[in-house]
């Protein structure tokens, strides 16, 4: 289908990937409002550029892209580094359980923007680090520095039996 | 080793609540991001942004040109249908060919040297690494030019040599001529400040029309005299040729006389005005008509009468001739359309399988999704794939 979908196509579109970017939205930013921002926000550009999208089948795919581009493009932004980062963790007596659902969101919330997005984009979406690269904009160094440090800072809080040492997925 | 890691991800994911969609708002939104794509901001503010260069464009609300459509100075053997399937150029009424050394054609650009290729890694126009330029002469000699730029709009003027785009320079906004032939760039000129890197343009004649990013309204240039000032009319950018200039009045399309400004056509509320090369033709580009399994239409006005004639088939299938008429591809055909008349005639061409048919290649962007709805990859597949195209006088860029 090379035309623009119709509303009701768009509905289901929308209806079919709503929770699934939602979900990563708000593991990456932590806030449900601006998660909600940026789902309505991809979803949006997706509509608005149909002419590279072209299908229905292919939107989304073209959506998520364009989420978490979106975000990348939010990180660079200023005020936003300066208003998420808490750069160093609480000091904490013992060990966290992870099982503890507000510790993990609150263990994400202590990590920088974009290294809280590689975390979800890596062991959430499950992506390369080369395409973790493609999606947030930067180079393939920097996301396994990122994922480097992010994770030793997981690991003082969880633990080596959440995080092992070495543990980086490559 | 991290498979705790992501266990615990995916659990903390399953319990987040997740709010009600309103697809309502979604596509509003999406309405006006698409709007906004083509049309800069409102009247009045882009005459408040300050004047970089001299004001006497903004203050004689002069839009420059010579008022007479182009002369078509694209070389005769050129004039006819022009595409690319992939790095192969078809070109002019005898499709001879030329082929481009690279991995795969953006788009593709007409000027009185010849058509300019943009070409690159991959077939992305918005991004997807370093843009590389080719000049095909009438000939079919391809030389490679010195010009390289990255997520970069450009456009060009088909009766002369030169591409134009706009880059972010130290927080300004400078507007670049680039000469194909000499293979350099001959005109620099700063416009505005700005912090972005997103500027829709044309090249007119001595003008270019230049939007400052996505806030920052739409500015004319007169590049051979050096100087810049914004608007104080027009709200899009995208299409000048021939001293004509697709715009809005309110929220409808018209297309302009680029010397007075007067509405030469008014289209309904949707969509907007493409200009042909030549200037002696609009498309109305609806991008919500016909839907829902209704046929398709195109719609092309006459700027000198204001009559128009429909075509059958969607826009952005139909490419255009260097003067102003339009053409599509088929399985093993070239259909060209009279754009005068409407008549359309097809000829029997030997075209690569696979062009033509409804399988259109996916952009290097486009990701593969999971079952679960995860994403897959953002790359294109390997193995066997549909054939790139890119048709002359469309625009890639949104």
């Amino acid at each position: 289908m090379s035309r623009p979908p119709t509303d009701d196509e768009f509905a289901e579109l929308v209806q079919a990937s709503w929770a699934s970017l939602y979900r990563t939205a708000y593991l990456m930013l932590g806030d449900a409002a601006e998660a909600e921002d940026l789902v309505q926000t991809a979803l949006a550009k997706t509509y608005a550029n149909w002419r590279r999208v072209r299908s229905l089948e292919a939107a989304p795919g073209y959506a998520r892209t364009t989420m978490v581009n979106t975000a990348a493009s939010w990180f660079r932004k200023k005020g936003w580094r300066n208003e998420r980062p808490t750069e160093f963790l609480p000091e904490l007596a013992q060990e966290t359980d992870p099982s503890d659902r507000p510790a993990l969101l609150d263990a994400l919330a202590t990590l920088p923007p974009r290294q809280r997005a590689v975390i979800v984009l890596r062991y959430y979406e499950d992506l390369s680090v080369a395409q973790v690269a493609h999606a947030l904009g930067i180079t393939e160094g920097t996301v396994k520095s990122q994922t480097s440090d992010a994770l030793t800072r997981l690991r003082a809080v969880f633990g080596d039996a959440v995080v092992p040492q070495g543990a980086t997925h490559d | 080793m991290t498979e705790r890691l992501a266990s615990l991800l995916r659990d903390q994911a399953g319990g987040v609540a997740v709010p009600d969609p309103s697809t309502e708002t979604i596509l509003a939104r999406g309405r006006r991001e698409r709007r906004k794509r083509r049309g800069a901001v409102a009247l009045g503010t882009a005459a408040a942004v300050a004047v970089v260069g001299g004001g006497a464009l903004a203050t004689a609300g002069l839009f420059g040109g010579d008022g007479e459509p182009d002369a078509a100075a694209v070389p005769d053997s050129m004039v006819g249908p022009v595409f690319t399937i992939d790095t192969t150029v078809y070109y002019g009424p005898e499709l001879h060919t030329a082929e481009i050394s690279d991995e795969a054609v953006k788009s593709l650009f007409y000027t009185s040297a010849g058509v300019v290729v943009r070409h690159g890694e991959n077939s992305e126009s918005d991004g997807g690494g370093p843009q590389r330029f080719s000049l095909v002469r009438a000939d079919g000699k391809v030389e490679r030019l010195g010009l390289v730029t990255e997520g970069t709009v450009h456009a060009s003027d088909s009766d002369q040599p030169y591409l134009a785009y706009g880059e972010n320079r130290a927080g300004s906004l400078e507007v670049v001529v680039y000469d194909v032939l000499a293979d350099a760039e001959v005109a620099r000129i700063p416009v505005t400040g700005t912090e972005d890197n997103w500027f829709p343009l044309s090249i007119d004649g001595a003008n270019v029309f230049v939007q400052a990013g996505h806030e920052g309204g739409v500015h004319v240039v007169d590049w051979r005299r050096g100087e810049a000032a914004p608007s104080d009319v027009l709200q899009s950018v995208w299409a000048a040729n021939g001293g004509r200039v697709g715009d809005y009045v309110g929220d409808k399309p018209v297309v302009r006389d680029a010397v007075t400004g007067e509405v030469l056509v008014t289209g309904p509320p949707v969509g907007y005005f493409e200009v042909s090369p030549d200037g002696r033709y609009a498309g109305l580009v609806d991008e919500e008509g016909s839907r829902g399994g209704e046929t398709d239409e195109y719609r092309v006005y006459d700027l000198a009468t204001g009559d128009h004639v429909t075509f059958d088939g969607y826009v952005f299938d139909y490419g255009w001739t260097p003067d102003g008429d339009l053409f599509q591809l088929g399985e093993d055909s070239v259909t060209t359309c009279d754009t005068a008349t409407g008549e359309c005639t097809e000829t029997a061409v030997d075209l690569p399988e696979g062009v033509g048919g409804e399988a259109e290649p996916q952009p290097g962007d486009m990701c593969e999704v999971n079952e679960d709805g995860t994403m897959g990859g953002c790359h294109v597949a390997e193995g066997p794939r549909p054939p790139e195209v890119r048709l002359g006088g469309r625009a890639y860029e949104s």
